[in-house]
């Protein structure tokens, strides 16, 4: 394991633009280096996990197929805000992905404990 | 203090990438170094050698290229994002069979794995977006 993690924040809904999946994508290769990978889904960031998204309409790749997948790159460390899924009135039940709902200091806890933190 | 950067702004549509470019020269003038400059997502769209920039406006990319004659910065652009966008190499336009390679010279394309590496070689990674 690598000396250093990494903690992804994804804000973004899904479809909006290309920062989910290039999130993403420095979640798989960083993985592979062995590092420690962290990612939290913050305001409409929750969105790009509810279950059921049908992308065929829009004719856009669905990134919830790769999420779903992320087990396997051992990324189990998947967080949201029980705030959010309030605002939202989702439980986690309704994600598509396990994810543990935390609260904003346990956040801001997260931040602190991470050694690097992308937000693009 | 070792830092890298990641540069993931529009050139086009913010100022985020002069920020990184002044925070760079800044950063080396006070003796730190700067492991990597990674160019990801739409930043890399302006990273085309057929790019005109008017006369009487910056050009950017030049200004890193002048910075890592100066302070032998490693310019690396992520790979995917410059292919998509179609801004290639002489061995990306080969291997895809395109009429041009239009990369400007001075950077070099590669892939995330050198994000994971500036990640875990620098004392800070700086991430400019939008």
């Amino acid at each position: 394991m690598a000396d250093k993690n990494l903690l992804l924040i994804f804000r973004n809904p899904p479809f909006a633009d290309s920062s989910n999946r290039d999130t993403l994508d420095i979640a798989l290769a960083c993985s592979a280096f062995d590092i420690p990978v962290s990612l939290i889904f913050l305001h409409d960031g929750i969105l790009q996990l509810t279950r059921g998204q049908q992308s065929k309409p829009l004719q856009q790749k669905n990134l919830l197929n790769t999420f779903n997948a992320l087990a396997m790159y051992d990324i189990n460390q998947l967080f949201v805000l029980q705030s959010d899924l309030q605002r939202f009135e989702l439980t986690t039940a309704d994600l598509s992905v396990d994810c543990q709902a935390i609260s904003d200091s346990k956040m801001a806890q997260l931040l602190r404990q991470s050694d690097r933190v992308i937000n693009l | 203090m070792i830092f890298s950067l990641l540069i993931y702004a529009s050139q086009n549509s913010g100022q985020a990438e002069q920020t990184a470019l002044r925070f760079s020269r800044s950063a080396l003038a006070q003796g730190h170094k700067i492991h990597r400059v990674f160019f990801y997502g739409e930043t890399v769209s302006a990273l085309s050698n057929l790019k005109i920039t008017p006369r009487d406006e910056i050009d950017i990319t030049r200004q890193w290229l002048d910075l890592a004659a100066d302070d032998d910065l490693d310019l690396v652009v992520c790979i995917s994002a410059a292919v998509r966008r179609g801004v290639l190499n002489q061995q990306e336009c080969d291997r895809h069979n395109r009429s041009a390679a239009n990369l400007a010279a001075g950077f070099n394309l590669s892939g995330l794995g050198q994000l994971a590496d500036a990640i875990l070689s620098s004392d800070r990674l700086l991430t400019f977006g939008n």
